[in-house]
């Protein structure tokens, strides 16, 4: 179907067009929204379409906006019932150091007062906690930076990111399993946890990475101009920020690099993209592993080793810190090569063979 | 498999923990609310909120819940109440009397007077007014069916017998109209 020739009254007559406007149906939605960021020029005609859509559905709203507001909303509820319950345990806690002072200096009665106070503020938000659900306080933003040396981390919604040197990932307000949003300037390897109700998306200066679960690089260095994504296993959608141009599917091994018009600007994020071009991915002729992801893996070789000297290594190599909770797992030891793996795969491995228990948080594992 | 029974089997998914189904409701039901919230009140805003409200709260409480037997209704009261309750809270008082006045009566506002009441715009108001008086009963009625209830062309020339075709004619000729009496400015 020739779309170009529409007029206002087209559009707001074509019955995918009000799917999209009243965001129902997946592929109305994606087509139309590709379909606009591709027709630039047609944007007065689509906009007077969706007014009239608007005013004579009598602004019913868009369904999917709307569910994304009903998903955020149990996020931020299920925090704010983490943080209140947090509270009264430390207020608990308080109550007992609390009694064992008054003991001491024998002012009872003020304390009581101020732990009355406290409790009373306690249920206040627990009674305001219903009408102010969209204003929650949302955990703030969590950047990393990997400056000398690269970096392993884990989010919290269980993906695992290597940052590469002189980069910074920063994940934004409220990050979390359901709301997986993220800004990079420089290089990382993402291995995704699958989602495919919550895609997780990856900004850079100049375009947008969405990903379901899937494994890919991402370089997008200021200094440099060319920014490059490389796919290894899964699917993403890379959206240029300007929108020059519709979406890009990748395919498994299988990069987009975009490159501004001149070498001569030197603002990122105020270029425009001029060329892109999606190519096949360069495969190393002797392992047969992506060329892009070189900088992540590193050969490991342990013969006979404590595991203290081995996390030693691994630290090192993976840019992580490991630490011991336990002195006896220290001196166990292991024989082995890994190749092409992230800390966490090296771990589950060793542990196999003489068990242990290690948990990773942020940029941190611990082992017991 | 009728949909009250596609509500039924939701509601006790989501019941036992299973989110997704929540959002199944959602999606199956989010219209039909909100067209249901419409006729109570011109504040699209509160209506759309209202929804969202219900959802969360029964999600929250959905260890509590029991099995109901028509899951539509059920949530039509819940939307209704919820925003009652916000309506108190608020106390816009104009729009109480409104809200109850429609609790008395059971009268519901029709199509036309909720597309000029939930616009702001006084000029907008009165060109839509005008704009509404000069169709024809049938474009009206056309209009209503495609934009207000979402139903397909298709189902606009089943339940108006005549073809697919001419429904799209007569809604097409309605919007050149309404396109040129409301424009911007």
């Amino acid at each position: 179907m020739n779309f170009t020739k529409y007029k206002s009254e087209d559009f707001a007559c074509d019955e995918t067009f009000q799917k999209y406007c009243l965001g129902e149906g997946n592929e109305s939605t994606v087509f139309w929204e590709s379909w606009i960021q591709a027709n630039p020029d047609r944007q007065d005609d689509i906009e007077e379409a969706k007014r009239l859509v608007n005013i004579l559905s009598a602004k019913q709203g868009r369904k999917i906006n709307q569910l994304n507001e009903l998903q955020r909303a149990i996020q931020q509820k299920k925090l704010f019932v983490d943080v209140i319950d947090n509270l009264t345990n430390e207020s608990k806690k308080n109550t007992i150091k609390k009694n064992v002072i008054v003991k001491f200096i024998r002012n009872a009665g003020g304390i009581a007062a101020l732990l009355v106070i406290a409790m009373g503020i306690i249920y206040i938000q627990r009674a305001r906690q219903k009408s102010t659900i969209s204003q929650l306080h949302v955990q703030p933003e969590i950047k990393y930076q990997a400056t000398l040396q690269k970096k392993t981390v884990l989010l919290p919604d269980g993906s695992i990111v290597v940052l590469n040197k002189n980069s910074t990932l920063t994940l934004a307000a409220g990050y979390s399993a359901e709301f997986r949003e993220l800004k990079l300037v420089g290089e990382a390897y993402f291995d995704v946890k699958h989602d495919e109700q919550h895609p997780l998306t990856v900004h850079t200066a100049s375009l947008n990475v969405k990903v379901l679960g899937t494994a890919f690089n991402v370089r997008a260095y200021p200094g440099q101009h060319k920014i490059e994504t490389a796919l290894i296993r899964g699917k993403v959608v890379v959206t240029m920020n300007d929108q020059s141009q519709s979406p890009i599917i990748l395919k498994p091994n299988q990069k987009v690099i975009v490159e501004p018009p001149s070498k001569t600007q030197e603002q990122p994020g105020a270029y425009k993209v001029s060329n892109f071009a999606v190519m096949p991915i360069v495969m190393d002729p002797v392992n047969h592993k992506a060329e892009e992801t070189t900088w992540t893996r590193k050969r490991l070789q342990v013969v006979d080793e404590p595991l203290e000297s081995i996390a030693k290594k691994m630290e090192e190599w993976y840019g992580v810190n490991i630490v011991f909770a336990n002195d006896a797992v220290k001196r166990y030891r292991y024989t082995g090569t890994f190749e092409d793996e992230t800390v966490p795969k090296v771990l589950d491995a060793l542990q196999l063979s003489y068990p242990f228990k290690f948990e990773m948080r942020r940029d941190s594992i611990f082992i017991k | 498999m009728s949909v009250e029974v596609e509500y039924s089997i939701y509601w006790e998914s989501f019941r036992n923990g299973d989110k997704q189904a929540l959002f199944d409701l959602y999606n199956s039901l989010y219209f039909q609310l909100v067209r249901y919230g419409l006729k109570l009140s011109a504040d699209d805003e509160l209506v759309k909120d209202s929804i969202n409200q219900v959802f969360l709260e029964l999600w929250e409480k959905r260890e509590r819940l029991t099995p109901v037997g028509n899951v539509k209704s059920y949530l039509f009261t819940c939307l209704r109440r919820n925003m009652l309750d916000q309506y108190s809270y608020m106390s816009k008082t104009k729009s109480v009397i409104n809200i109850i006045a429609v609790e008395e009566e059971q009268r519901e506002m029709s199509y036309e007077e909720i597309l000029i009441n939930v616009q702001q715009d006084e000029s907008l108001k009165r060109r839509l007014h005008e704009a509404i008086q000069q169709l024809t009963p049938r474009q009206m009625e056309l209009i209503k069916m495609k934009f207000f209830d979402g139903l397909s062309y298709e189902q606009i020339a089943l339940s108006t017998s005549q073809n697919i075709k001419t429904s799209y004619n007569i809604i097409y000729d309605a919007i050149c109209f309404l396109r040129k009496t409301l424009k911007k400015g």
